[in-house]
């Protein structure tokens, strides 16, 4: 016989119990490596979706709001010798069902031929005719359509002039057409095509690009480039592009004007970008520069021109002030040299706002209506002008009073169109007229028509298409890495299936000890055979291997099902959380390598200290089972270094926490016949854990110190430490205790105490789960009263509002509202936003540039609350922090500050006072001569979503190609800003110039009027996909991510207690099973059975109310911030019912197991002796 | 008569309902009020059974067990349990101490299951436990005593409700000799003392000695011992 042998023999002897013990490791495994599967399905789901929504492309070349030439496509594939597909993008609604069915943020993709193949889709989108459209699957479903159906689709117009530019039409921000459905993508055929990092599935539409042109009232224009080349690289692709690109791609338009025979440089745009004028002015230094402009009169006296043109030029050498007018405009002012002229005309605001300025002008020469002098070329293409028959047809981007308008301005028109009535000089046009669209409406070249070719040339080698808002995008590289730096589920549900894992642990732990106490007498055995202790040791560790191996394949075997369980709750029950249908269950063998190991670890480590603490160490046999003198005291491991340790570190314990009090107390409990140091000990620690507990939540309560929710959280577990360490004390208390007196409970309590390890084991799981439970119940949010305050998450507004068409007007003026009819008690916050991705917590991919949105801070003082702040943040003003200039690269150290997570702004609230210093460090080195920009955003986007911390900076290349950085000066507490940036207004218009119109609103109403302004809103700006809910319900969708999560971890921590319940049951009929012999004797001392069951459950039911006694009171320490007037307030039935059915299916267990184990067999059979 | 058994028979049965051992046949007992009986015999002779039987832990397929009279088998579980509490000592080879209790505790035990007037039951504990020697080491517990002490413990306990009957299952068949004497001259004389009857089972003639009458079991029927 070998060691192995007789190792094999016991684990096959005491198969029953070691497979009971293998199965509580097998549930802790389950769980390790069922965190790990997890994450590597997330994983493997998060990059599926990359390759899901990409297909066959992994670049793409975009132009921000501008359109470039289909042949620019060509050349690019000429130039780089990669295969390209060209696309125009939009976006959208559907309109279905007779209006009934509306969707908002619908892509528009209009595709050539070589989409699908680049894709690798089976559908040919690019076949789809005239008015045909190929929808994606989810599309479909919610719009509920099918092949052959016929929907509207609204379209934001794709023109090549910005639709807030000054002096153009704002009409027709949408197109219309009726669409019928030819095909619906699933996602096989990449009908979740999509630019933007997400794992969620967009609302697709595909249609011919040229069908696309021609409704948008274009002509091979396109607005996208996309590229198969997996080994690309993204600064070659830089190169081509620059290669690739023609004036035409930047929207200039370059000619020559027989009439005058002058090269004119000009834009389709009407302005030229400054950076672009500078940039010509240095090539061609000879040419002269035009920047024309619509005036809305032109006074001399009582005398008025109305609508004139009056360009700006370097043609007549005019100083300041000075202008030169032509012969008709002279004869209608009767205007004469030197004479004095009154201009006015209107500065556009970012809002199409219209400020009427004046300039004083003195005339300093009159020109004659000739050829030469009366250019109507001069006039920059303004659709709705240039083109309209007479004044009166005229849709300007100013207001016209057609009352103003005489027949001689009429003839005016008709023979010289918008031929400039006066010049000024191009210094002084430019300092009235510059605007955030350009500063020069046309250049002039003289030459012969042969040059155009040298001309367009010079222009393609100084324009560069990167500073025009071209980009070149690592779309699969890009969204790989989004995906690789996405939340890690791995972790997250390590972390939240904890409970559960340690409750497998504890009834591992419990059930072993159960086994090898059962054996004990089998040491002694082997010691008088002459086993060493580490011999023993080895057996016993032998036989734990086995059934840590066994529970350990059990469980990578629950491991997959666990995982599939979670697969299915996060698709169809936790959605909230992924967002997505891609989820599918990926089993790594390295996972459950690292699983099984992981839990082999900590079975043979749990097995080894059972051993070494109450196998080894006890006494071989009962004493009082020996024949003669009983207790011979024997132990093979006598507690020797570490008694003395303990005694040692003991006295240290009690001088800190010194008292009569102490001493009395320690006195007390001192056992009777042997001094057992470890009580002193554990007494001394769970005092110094009551110190610790007590004085955190005092420091919280009263002292200003507020660390959040958390910090009471933290006060709570210690406190949790503590009590479960007094239970321990009480337990070895009552133990050594004799008393006078006896009844049925003190039998009962000294019952418990007799294995007070066991029992203790249970009171941890119980009051552990009900902590957790209780604790995690109170982190819920809710967009409560206090949310809805003005310094609450939700600003105190009552909606939230996106368009899919931007809303170029300001909704707070009064012709605004007077022309769209908006109530008058209503106020708008509106924000304009920049293309990017969403980083708040609906996107499971790390997002690098989340979206920034910008509005004038003024509007946003006194509103929402800061969770942390820089030195850069203004602490009488936040918001205006956002207007303020940073340093740049020279940006000093700034001092992060942590506020009252609660309520109140930096400003206004609390947190003012109790604004604590925690941590100091530099702020993040921005890239040299990169300009830095203040911006505040929600804290847990800045935490989780970027992985980043206040006083970080985020990069960003802006429309000009340079990169700028976003210095996060403020973390707001929990709020509607999630996912987004939020800077000025004015210096986003410095960086994203082009940007026209809001996207994004905060509606400011009375929150009784919710349902009859959701109505009226929603009526008014039907037409722009307007997307409205109250402030609160977008609270309560980004608060349901973490609220599912907290209902995630609520859910596996009652699974934990189901656990620890079922466990103590397991417990109970193992000890009643052990304990045979002692019911028997009741029996025969002529107890009923009934009362032996009380005993029984008595015992449990301590156990069962201890453990619950022991958790609720640190659990309510740990959620006071939620019981404070004005919290967020849980739901204190909620958790009476948890706590409750917790009792209840305790008290279940404890009645059906007595009651199995007492009834079964003859109970006085043990008290047989032959 | 206190106890009379008549015509007893029991055998053990698989689980099946196979009859596997029949080990009392038709045995017939009778034990009056004081007197003191030893049962002798050989392992498996179905001593214990007899005792159990006795003392109601178990239940005769044939045959009828009378106390004062009255038949027993017309109990229902509690009144057999009440019955056991108030008429019947039990002492077993083991002691069967709780280990978790004092001795002071254990030897109280008996009393909870009466919910009476505990002052008097505490009088009588501690005059047992002077009496036996064991008052000053009563707040000690099983696992602190000796096997003689703890034997001595559970004599008390099966006297401390004062009972008719004290069945004693091989009481010093785990005690060396000088405390099994010991052990013998306490159930001896408590029970003289008490006029409390006594059944003991024995392999030891020292303690058979002592009693009234010494019967022996072999094949399921008790025949006196012409020594007695």
């Amino acid at each position: 016989m070998r060691l192995r042998k007789l190792i094999t023999r016991s684990f096959i002897h005491y198969l029953r119990g070691n497979m009971l013990a293998a199965g509580g490791l097998a549930v802790a495994t389950a769980v390790i490596t069922g965190a790990f599967i997890i994450g590597d399905s997330l994983s493997h789901s998060l990059e599926k979706a990359v390759m899901m929504r990409l297909g066959g492309i992994t670049h793409s070349v975009t132009a921000g709001d501008r359109l470039f030439t289909i042949e620019m496509g060509d050349r690019f594939e000429e130039k780089s010798g990669i295969k390209i597909s060209r696309a125009l993008v939009a976006e959208g609604m559907a309109i279905a069902g007779g209006g009934a069915d509306r969707l908002n943020r619908v892509q528009v993709i209009g595709v050539d031929d070589r989409f699908s193949s680049m894709l690798g889709s089976g559908l040919d989108y690019g076949a789809a005719g005239p008015g045909e459209v190929v929808i994606s699957a989810n599309m479909a479903s919610r719009l509920q359509l099918e092949p052959d159906d016929h929907f509207m689709l609204r379209m934001k117009s794709a023109g090549v002039i910005p639709m807030n530019t000054p002096l153009v039409s704002d009409a027709n921000q949408t197109v219309t057409r009726r669409v019928r459905v030819v095909a619906i993508a699933e996602d096989d055929d990449y009908g979740r095509f999509n630019l933007r990092v997400s794992q969620t599935a967009p609302f697709n539409v595909f249609v011919n690009i040229c069908w696309l042109n021609t409704v948008m009232g274009l002509d091979g224009m396109a607005n996208a480039l996309f590229l198969s080349d997996e080994d690309a690289d993204r600064r070659d692709l830089k190169a081509h592009l620059k290669d690739s690109f023609e004036p035409e791609d930047g929207n200039m338009v370059v000619k020559y004007r027989n009439d005058v025979e002058m090269t004119e440089i000009s834009s389709e745009r009407v302005f030229i970008e400054e950076h672009l004028s500078a940039r010509l002015s240095e090539a061609f230094p000879t040419a002269n520069r035009v920047l024309t402009y619509f005036v809305n009169s032109i006074e001399k006296g009582d005398n008025n021109t109305p609508y004139s043109f009056i360009a700006a030029t370097e043609q007549f050498g005019l100083g300041p002030g000075e202008t030169v007018i032509n012969s008709w405009l002279a004869d209608d002012l009767g205007a004469g040299i030197s004479d004095t002229l009154m201009v006015s005309y209107f500065e556009t605001g970012p809002r199409r706002e219209l400020e009427e300025r004046d300039v004083r002008l003195v005339v300093t020469g009159i020109i004659g209506m000739d050829r030469s002098a009366a250019d109507s070329t001069l006039m920059p293409f303004l659709p709705g002008l240039s083109d309209a028959g007479s004044c009166r047809d005229w849709d300007a981007g100013v207001p016209i009073s057609l009352d103003r308008i005489r027949d001689a301005d009429e003839d005016y028109w008709t023979g010289y169109r918008g031929t400039p009535k006066a010049y000024i000089s191009l210094e002084e046009g430019q300092r009235l007229w510059t605007n955030r669209f350009g500063n020069l409406t046309s250049v002039w070249l003289s030459g012969e028509e042969s040059d155009l070719r040298q001309v367009r040339n010079t222009i393609t080698r100084v324009a560069d298409p990167l500073q025009m808002g071209f980009q070149v995008n690592g779309l699969r590289e890009q969204g790989l890495e989004a995906a690789a730096g996405g939340i890690d589920f791995g972790m997250l549900f390590g972390g939240l299936g904890f409970f559960v894992m340690l409750a497998g642990v504890m009834l591992y732990f419990l059930l072993m000890l159960f086994n090898l106490e059962r054996r004990s007498s089998q040491v002694r055995l082997f010691s008088s055979l002459g086993y060493t202790p580490a011999l023993i040791r080895k057996i016993y560790m032998g036989e734990g291997m086995l059934v840590a191996v066994a529970g350990g394949f059990a469980g990578l075997l629950l491991a997959a099902g666990y995982g599939e369980l979670v697969r299915y709750a996060l698709m169809e029950v936790w959605q909230d959380i992924v967002r997505t249908d891609l989820l599918v269950l990926v089993i790594n063998p390295f996972s459950l390598i690292g699983g099984l190991t992981i839990s082999l670890a900590i079975a043979l480590l749990v097995t080894f200290f059972g051993i070494n603490r109450y196998i080894l160490r006890k006494p071989a046999t009962n004493p009082s089972d020996s024949t003669d003198e009983g207790n011979d005291g024997s132990a093979i491991y006598e507690r020797t270094a570490r008694k003395k340790w303990l005694i040692t570190t003991s006295s240290t314990g009690t001088k800190l926490t010194d008292g009569n009090m102490l001493k009395k107390l320690l006195a007390y409990i001192q056992p009777r016949r042997q001094a057992d140091s470890s009580h002193n000990f554990t007494l001394s620690v769970a005092l110094l854990f009551t110190f610790a507990g007590v004085t955190a939540l005092l420091l919280q309560l009263f002292t200003g110190l507020d660390a959040g929710p958390v910090g009471f959280f933290v006060s709570g577990g210690l406190l949790l430490v503590a009590v479960l360490l007094l239970v321990r004390v009480l337990l070895m208390l009552v133990a050594n205790r004799a008393y006078d007196r006896i009844d049925m409970t003190r039998l009962s309590i000294r019952n418990l105490a007799r294995n007070s390890t066991r029992s203790l084991m249970v009171i941890i799981l119980l009051a552990l789960g009900i902590f957790v439970i209780i604790a995690t119940g109170s982190f819920r949010k809710d967009a409560a009263t206090a949310e809805l305050h003005p310094e609450g998450g939700t600003g105190g507004f009552l909606f939230v509002a996106e368009s899919t068409v931007p809303v170029l007007h300001n909704l707070n003026s009064r012709e605004t509202r007077l022309d769209l009819n908006i109530p008058p008690d209503v106020g708008f916050v509106q924000f304009m936003a920049s293309y990017a991705d969403d980083a708040s917590c609906l996107n499971l991919n790390e997002v690098e540039n989340p979206r920034i949105i910008a509005t004038d801070p003024s509007y946003l003082e006194g509103r929402f609350s800061f969770a942390r702040d820089t030195d850069w943040l203004d602490n009488d003003n936040p918001w205006q922090s956002l207007n303020k200039e940073l340093p740049g690269s020279d940006a000093g150290p700034a001092t992060i500050r942590t506020n009252n997570g609660g309520a109140g702004t930096a400003a206004h609230g609390p947190a003012e006072d109790q604004s604590t210093v925690t941590a100091e460090r530099e702020v993040q080195p921005s890239r040299a001569s990169t300009p830095l920009i203040p911006a505040i955003a929600d804290q847990a986007v800045i935490q989780w979503g970027l992985n980043k911390r206040v006083g970080d900076t985020l990069f960003y290349t802006d429309e000009r190609g340079r990169e700028i950085g976003l210095l996060l000066v403020g973390g707001l507490a929990n709020s509607i800003f999630q996912g987004n940036v939020i800077i000025s207004e004015d210096i986003f218009l410095k960086h994203f110039p082009s940007t026209s119109g809001s996207s994004f609103f905060l509606i400011d109403a009375e929150h009784d009027r919710e349902e009859e302004l959701r109505e009226e809103l929603g009526f008014i700006f039907n037409d722009q996909g307007w997307e409205m809910a109250t402030a609160a319900e977008r609270l309560n969708e980004f608060n349901s991510v973490e609220n599912t999560y907290l209902a995630i971890f609520m859910m596996l921590g009652a699974l934990g207690i189901l656990l620890g319940v079922a466990g103590l049951a397991v417990v109970m009929a193992r000890s009643i099973a052990e304990r045979r012999m002692e019911l028997a004797l009741y029996v025969s001392l002529g107890f009923r059975r009934s009362q032996i069951n009380m005993i029984i459950v008595r015992e449990y039911l301590l156990l069962l109310v201890g453990g619950l006694a022991a958790g609720i009171p640190p659990a309510i320490i740990a959620i006071v911030p939620s019981l404070m007037p004005g919290s967020q307030q849980i739901n204190p039935g909620f958790l009476a019912v948890m706590v409750v059915a917790i009792f209840l299916h305790g008290l279940l267990w404890i009645t059906v197991t007595s009651l199995l184990m007492i009834r079964g067999g003859n109970l006085t059979a043990s008290l047989r002796n032959d | 008569m206190l106890l009379e058994a008549r015509n007893i028979s029991k055998s053990y049965k698989s689980r099946y309902g196979r009859t596997i051992r029949e080990v009392l046949n038709g045995l017939s007992l009778a034990v009056g009020e004081g007197k003191r009986i030893a049962i002798t015999g050989p392992s498996g002779s179905g001593k214990t059974t007899l005792l159990n039987l006795a003392g109601t832990l178990d239940f005769p397929d044939k045959g009828e067990i009378l106390f004062r009279g009255y038949s027993l088998s017309g109990m229902n579980t509690a009144e057999l349990a009440a019955f056991r509490n108030r008429e019947i000592g039990f002492v077993f080879q083991s002691h069967h101490l709780l280990p978790q209790l004092t001795l002071w505790e254990n030897v109280l035990i008996p009393a909870l299951p009466l919910n009476g007037n505990m002052k008097e039951v505490y009088k009588r504990a501690e005059e047992l436990l002077r009496e036996t020697g064991l008052w000053d080491i009563r707040h000690q517990k099983p696992g602190e005593l000796s096997g003689g002490e703890c034997q001595r413990t559970a004599v008390v306990r099966a006297l401390i409700n004062k009972p008719s009957l004290l069945l004693a299952d091989e009481p010093t068949g785990s005690l060396d000799n000088r405390n099994a004497s010991i052990l013998t001259e306490l159930l001896t004389s408590l029970s003289a003392r008490e006029n409390i009857a006594m059944v003991v089972v024995t392999h030891a003639p020292g303690v058979a000695s002592g009693m009234d009458k010494i019967y022996k079991l072999k094949e399921g029927r008790l025949t006196e011992n012409s020594d007695s």
